[in-house]
């Protein structure tokens, strides 16, 4: 068996394509990771940029322009540039903001009057993203204006339908009004914010890397069975059976070699895309999904005669089963239907388990590796029954 | 003499035609694959359009502790609102989801809620849980507060009322609550709203139209084509590489019959069979719009064409460069993954401008999904001949470029080696 496994490392690796492939992979994963980590911190140019011309100019807007400057919360997502009508619109038509908006002239005397001047918003459609998101905070904000408005309206109005003292009502009115206003304004403390620092958020850029990952460990495991039917047409297969050489040596050797390759290429990729050291679990998180990667493109290989057909049929399986199991389209974007037709894709556990490991839900992650291992030692029972019972043609003399 | 030769090449051309598509008919693999991703990727595009709606709202976790009368109001006015989508459950099961990231924020109304409200103490009346690194979570928690501002601002008010020394009847809280109801009940006095227009600055053309929330998921069904039209296209181009494979392509060289009329043989071929299901699909995209107008359903047959031929360039010129049929298969499938996921991957993070971003846009998928997203919000405002229509032509003329460079560069290298390997058998 020894003498198998080195014959199979010396032509794993004779092969500079494999070489090529494997580092091409590698450093799509580092760039990729380096990249995601630079952009972590959402630096000013990131920003969504917000233009605001005010026309105007009481106390009331030049409070609510001060607070929106001045909030944690808005200002490290929006960042606010306040100017005159010709300086935001040519900043607009340039694509240096992604919104402006005009409070017209006399609007806080108006709102009091209940007489609405429009604040007109204009949104950048280039981008949709930003525009449905701009657009959904506005609608939002809207109803701070309507809830604030009603109130203080309506307190107004009941004051002096009571017949109370006009001087009493006017205090009252402004003191509500900014009340009100201030409420509407700090409405983070509304909230008690709670972060789940244990288990971070997976970025989007780290979901697609360990997609990318996942979808090179599928691709890679067909390497075995095409070498194995290469064997087959040859005929080294034929010779291999008159020796004394057991089948199961012969195709441990196949699965081993590659498998402890892709290993080390997936544990590694882990640790980079997830940013934390070699833990055992990420080993063999990486060693259970080549395992099954491997024996499961060995176990397909038994089914053809040609490589042709054979990559033919993996292909379209990988392919499928990416396109289905959250490869492309994120798992928390997919519907019920989907997601019901993914969980029996093999890419959608390998996927969960790597994020799950990431985010230190070992047991689960544990739970996926011991049932990717249990099918791994299926498919290398079947595989084994087959090949043992695969009969080999001989040519006449 | 030219007329002669002009009628040579449309003849050749057309024989190369008729030839690939008598192929593509009788070759069981190619149709089989092709009908396999044709009922798999329309399955996947149905249940994505089928859940549009649902799926275009931010599902957020939602535990009412309080269990009061405000608290179960503020539910129903949560539930009203199409950008959340709400999921109630026990609490274990709510962390559970929020820590599988199904679902961006859990919200806890805690126990004295109704309480602490008619106090006017709105400290940390509500709880919310997220994941560190969620950018997402100030803006739920604007959206959840917008629903809970009027009840507060209600209790504020009345408070102050309440608290108003005056000799003469006041209102109860009862009558307070009634006629502020019968003051703003059907009102337009009281619904403020922002007065939105959406310009795209660089072709300064307006949407009328709001956008909404499902556009952003209808892109996704947009991508999903995109991957499909290129999928076909690979299959399509793979007979030409499997023939190379045979060796009958360097038997046509002796004939003469020059690279460039199998090409546009070929091209005809694509278009054809990619024309055939881009009818079905666009005819399906204009069912869904709004707007009907002819224009549209030209712009969309068109779009989804030159992806056709955009892609169908990308497997000529690999087929030119690969010999195997295995590694052409391979390459093919890889690409398309991965510019699919390039192309979503942009999509779903187009809210912040990045240094990716720059490369991103030019990626040909990308503009077919921005393709259809102009066509839906700006309608026949514009011309039918849209932005993205530019790009993908661009791309296409540069694809077809790099064809007719390859036909000159190989069969020189070709001439090359052969001579080579001449010289060293003597």
């Amino acid at each position: 068996m020894f003498n198998t496994i080195i014959k199979e490392w010396k032509e794993l690796f004779a092969d500079k394509r494999i070489w090529i492939g494997i580092f091409m992979v590698l450093i799509i994963i580092i760039i990729g990771t380096s990249y995601n980590r630079k952009k972590e911190e959402v630096p000013i140019s990131e920003k969504l940029r917000l233009g605001v011309i005010n026309h105007d100019n009481s106390s009331y807007s030049e409070l609510l322009l001060t607070y929106f400057n001045g909030s944690e919360t808005f200002s490290s997502l929006i960042s606010v540039i306040i100017g005159e009508n010709d300086e935001i619109k040519e900043a607009f038509q340039k694509g240096e903001l992604d919104i402006f908006l005009e409070i017209p002239q006399g609007f806080a005397e108006n709102m009091i009057r209940i007489e609405h001047l429009p604040i007109e918003v204009t949104i950048n459609i280039q981008d949709t993203t930003k525009a449905i998101l701009f657009k959904n905070v506005l609608e939002s904000y809207e109803k701070y204006i309507s809830a604030v408005e009603m109130n203080a309206v309506g307190l107004y109005d009941i004051m002096e339908k009571d017949g109370i003292n006009p001087d009493i009502i006017e205090h009252a009115n402004t003191t509500v009004s900014m009340d009100l206003i201030f409420t509407a304004l700090g409405k983070e403390a509304f909230f008690s914010f709670k972060t789940v620092d244990t288990f971070p958020a997976t970025t989007l850029s780290e979901y697609y890397l360990i997609s990318v990952l996942v979808m090179f460990l599928l691709y890679s495991g067909l390497y075995g069975g095409f070498q194995l039917i290469n064997e087959i047409t040859m005929g080294t297969f034929a010779r291999m059976k008159t020796t004394r050489l057991p089948m199961y040596q012969f195709l441990t050797a196949k699965i081993l070699l590659l498998t402890i390759t892709l290993t080390a290429i997936a544990v590694l990729s882990i640790c980079f895309i997830r940013n934390s050291s070699y833990s055992l679990a990420i080993g063999l998180t990486g060693f259970a999904m080549s395992l099954f990667s491997v024996t499961f493109a060995i176990l397909l290989s038994a089914f053809f005669d040609t490589t042709q057909r054979y990559i033919l049929v993996g292909n379209l399986v990988i392919f499928y089963c990416i396109v289905i199991g959250g490869g492309i389209i994120p798992i928390q974007f997919l519907p019920q239907d989907i997601l019901q037709l993914a969980k029996m894709t093999p890419n959608y556990h390998m996927v969960e388990g790597i994020i799950r490991l990431g985010q230190g839900q070992l047991s689960h992650t544990y739970l996926i590796i011991a049932v990717l291992f249990l099918i791994a030692a299926l498919n290398f029972t079947l595989t084994l029954l087959f090949y043992s019972k695969r009969r080999v043609a001989y040519e006449k003399a | 003499m030219k007329k002669h030769k002009l009628i040579g090449l449309v003849y050749d051309v057309i024989s190369i035609f008729l030839l690939r598509m008598k192929l593509i008919c009788k070759d069981f693999t190619t149709l089989a694959s092709m009908t396999t991703s044709l009922i798999i990727f329309s399955i996947i595009i149905h249940a994505l359009s089928v859940s549009v709606e649902e799926q275009s709202s931010l599902p957020i976790g939602i535990l009412d502790k309080d269990k009061s009368v405000e608290s179960e109001e503020l539910m129903e006015r949560l539930n009203n609102v199409t950008t959340l989508k709400l999921i109630s459950n026990e609490d274990e099961e709510l962390h559970k989801l929020l820590l599988d990231e199904m679902i961006l924020g859990l919200f806890v109304i805690e126990n004295g809620y109704e309480e602490k409200l008619k106090r006017g103490d709105i400290n940390d009346i509500i709880t919310m849980y997220y994941l560190e690194g969620n950018k997402s979570a100030s803006i739920l928690s604007d959206i959840i507060a917008s629903e809970m501002i009027y009840p507060i601002s209600f209790y504020k008010s009345y408070r102050y009322y309440d608290k108003i020394p005056f000799e003469g009847r006041k209102h109860t809280k009862a009558e307070y609550e009634a006629y502020l109801e019968k003051l703003f009940t059907g009102s337009e006095d009281f619904d403020f709203a922002f007065d939105m227009k959406y310009i795209n600055p660089d072709i300064e053309v307006s949407s009328e139209k709001v956008i909404s929330n499902s556009l952003l998921y209808n892109q996704l069904i947009f991508g999903i084509l995109g991957i499909l039209i290129a999928f076909i296209a690979m299959f399509l181009i793979s007979q030409t590489v499997r023939e190379k494979e045979m060796g009958i392509g360097y038997r046509l060289r002796i004939t003469r019959f020059q690279p460039y009329k199998q090409d546009v043989g070929n091209f005809l071929a694509l278009i054809f069979c990619e024309g055939s299901v881009a009818l079905i699909f666009s005819s399906l995209i204009y069912s869904r719009l709004e707007t009907k107008e002819l224009s549209l359903f030209i712009s969309s047959f068109i779009l989804i064409l030159l992806n056709a031929i955009v892609f169908g360039g990308f497997f000529i010129v690999i087929s030119k460069l690969v010999k195997s049929i295995i590694l052409y298969q391979l390459i093919g499938s890889i690409i398309i993954l991965l510019l699919g996921g390039l192309g979503f991957y942009r999509l779903l993070t187009g809210f912040y401008q990045t240094i990716a971003d720059r490369f991103l846009k030019f990626i040909p998928n990308n503009w077919f999904i921005q393709g259809f997203t102009d066509i839906i919000v700006y309608g026949n405002k514009d011309s039918y001949w849209k932005e993205a229509h530019q790009f993908l032509l661009l791309i296409a003329v540069a694809v077809i470029l790099l064809i007719m460079v390859l036909n000159i560069i190989i069969p020189m290298m070709n001439k090359k080696q052969m001579n080579f390997n001449d010289r060293m058998e003597r």
